[in-house]
């Protein structure tokens, strides 16, 4: 990965290689992270919306509020 | 074509698995919330994960290789410019996204609604809805002209047929859209991007990889050196064709703008279980996201060294049509069997992943925001779900039609950016409304209107120019246009605001922030 630079582009042109080849490093890193931490999500997101209770009110309506003035979205 | 048998069972394989899992996901969506947002129950890493593939479209990496074939990574140093602004703003202080979430609107237009009237919910609802669409129709053929190019398939179906084998891809891609959208909306494309995502992030890698085994890092770098020089590297070298200092304020205003007017994002920021979520996905997402659009930049930058700058011969597709295709055509001639069918999975789902998102999230606009508000009895739940559903085929209808007769006039980016212009005065109307209490219905018309007339006035001056007289050089860049509707626009809100008094629905989200991340 160390590879050489044209002088007359020194210093930015190693700074650019650098900065593309770390971030590129990390994120593939951090893809995994997120793998294991999306597969706990979607467990808990399956069980979550086999167990909620339908709210047929809440379909992008704005409903005004009956106690006070303020609009309200769903509940 | 340069596509074996192991190809095609490793696509159709993976095909398979994930319809599957549609189907199955589909069985557990009750509600339209279900549908539209997923229940709003996304955790971080599941919304994080999901917004990787719904990000990385195959428009998006038709786009970004163009932009590496062309500029080398000089965009490298915009985006993390930008991103010292952004991920602090957005990712840290969660400025309007936390509080967006803390509204419970599905859409950026339920929030126009809530704070200031109906009729700028229409309004704003079917500008951002032809926006998009405007935007989004260009992406099946784009992507389709794409794959025709990597698996080096015939421009036509036949020789001498008035059948382009784009069109048939097309349709494909679009047919696979529909199926994944109609398999339980939001919580399907959840799932199905999450995993996705890996399929994408591990095919780019492993082509990178491929590449740089094939030459060397040293040879794609130094060929990048000695091809672009200083503007391979540099933005800002104000070169015919560098982004410069003004694009570079246009983007990080309109990146700031689109988080609360753009349908696609609201829509995923509306899923998540609560504001904090939001800014966190966010801030990990944004920080350590960047290696993936440097991974895509490379795939042109290794085209633009290995091809150079020139169309080869035998090929007359015109500027525009071929800094989109160099990189599948450099690809098709090195990509090996069995990597291509992974590399056209990945191509795949990343097309579905994001045109399913955006196809919903524009789908739900109309039907929420323009159609749902002129009925005088509501849609039943089954109902609503039907007509999102019928929207969407309609629109992949549109999209099929507009990308028989597509033809590129600029670089597909630039096109992007204009379309996503228009959005920008819902965007600014949204900021205003959540941060500033004197922000008045009519300043928000003010603001909408500019961002309106302003971009559809310079993309109908450049349709007209391009006809009545090709020679021309038109004198404003799409960036331009939007920067300075922008700020036009936000002058006009404050001064129209401060003129008109009349009250508004203006409430404190602060709070309601701080209550929903403590529940």
């Amino acid at each position: 990965m160390i590879i050489e630079f044209a002088r007359d582009l020194q210093p930015l042109s190693g700074i650019i290689y650098w900065f593309v080849v770390v971030n590129a490093i990390v994120c593939l890193a951090f893809t995994m992270v997120v793998i294991v931490g999306g597969i706990n999500d979607l467990k808990y997101l399956l069980s979550a919306l086999q167990e909620e209770e339908i709210d047929d009110s809440d379909d992008g309506r704005v409903i005004k509020s009956v106690v006070s003035n303020e609009p309200t979205g769903p509940a | 074509m340069n596509i074996a048998l192991i190809d095609w069972v490793i696509l159709g394989g993976l095909f398979v698995v994930f319809l599957a899992m549609a189907i199955y996901i589909n069985s557990i969506c009750k509600s339209v919330s279900d549908y539209l947002v997923s229940g709003r129950k996304v955790r971080m890493w599941l919304g994080m994960g999901a917004g990787v593939a719904g990000e990385i479209g195959l428009v998006t990496i038709v786009g970004t290789c163009e932009q590496g074939y062309l500029r080398g990574f000089s965009s490298v140093l915009i985006i993390t410019l930008t991103m010292f602004i952004m991920a602090p703003l957005f990712g840290i202080f969660g400025f309007g996204i936390e509080r967006f979430r803390a509204t419970k609107a599905m859409s950026v237009s339920q929030y126009i609604e809530m704070r200031y009237s109906g009729r700028l919910r229409v309004i704003t609802g079917f500008l951002n809805s032809v926006s998009g669409v405007l935007q989004m129709c260009i992406f099946p053929i784009v992507g389709a002209h794409f794959i025709r190019v990597l698996i080096s398939a015939p421009e036509y179906i036949y020789p001498g047929s008035p059948i382009q084998t784009a069109w048939i891809i097309m349709a494909i891609l679009l047919v696979a859209a529909i199926i994944f959208t109609f398999l339980g909306g939001y919580i399907t494309l959840i799932v199905t991007n999450f995993f996705q995502s890996i399929i994408i992030v591990g095919a780019l890698y492993w082509l990178l990889f491929h590449l740089i085994g094939m030459s060397s890092m040293q040879e794609i770098w130094s060929g990048l050196e000695q091809s672009k020089g200083m503007a391979g590297i540099y933005p800002f070298t104000g070169d015919d064709g560098s982004y410069g200092v003004v694009f570079w304020l246009w983007m990080c205003t309109m990146s700031i703008l689109l988080q609360f007017s753009y349908g696609p994002y609201l829509q995923k920021y509306a899923s998540m279980d609560k504001p904090k979520t939001v800014s966190r996905s966010y801030l990990l997402g944004y920080l350590f996201g960047n290696g993936r659009a440097f991974v895509i930049l490379a795939l042109g930058v290794a085209a633009l060294v290995a091809l150079g700058t020139s169309q080869p011969d035998g090929i007359d597709v015109g500027e525009y049509g071929w800094s989109a295709i160099a990189t599948p055509y450099y690809l098709s001639t090195v990509v090996p069997v069995g990597m291509m069918g992974v590399l056209l999975a990945g191509l795949l789902f990343a097309d579905v992943s994001t045109t399913d998102q955006y196809i919903l999230s524009w789908s739900t606009s109309i039907v929420n925001d323009c159609i749902v508000p002129f009925k005088k009895k509501p849609f039943t739940p089954k109902q609503h779900i039907m007509a999102v559903r019928i929207t969407i085929v309609m629109l992949c209808l549109l999209f099929l039609l507009v990308g028989v007769t597509y033809k590129p006039t600029m670089p597909l980016w630039e096109y992007l950016w204009l379309c996503v212009n228009i959005i920008g005065g819902t965007g600014i109307a949204v900021l205003f409304g959540m941060y500033w209490k004197r922000a008045t219905t009519l300043g928000a018309y003010a603001a909408v209107i500019t961002c309106t007339v302003l971009p559809l006035s310079d993309l109908i001056a450049r349709r007209v120019i391009l006809e009545f007289s090709p020679k021309t050089s038109y004198p404003f860049t799409p960036q331009m246009t939007g920067f300075y509707s922008y700020v036009l626009a936000v002058t006009l809100l404050i001064a129209v605001s401060l003129m008109s008094k009349k009250p508004t629905g203006y409430w404190d989200l602060g709070d309601a922030v701080r209550e929903m991340n403590r529940g």
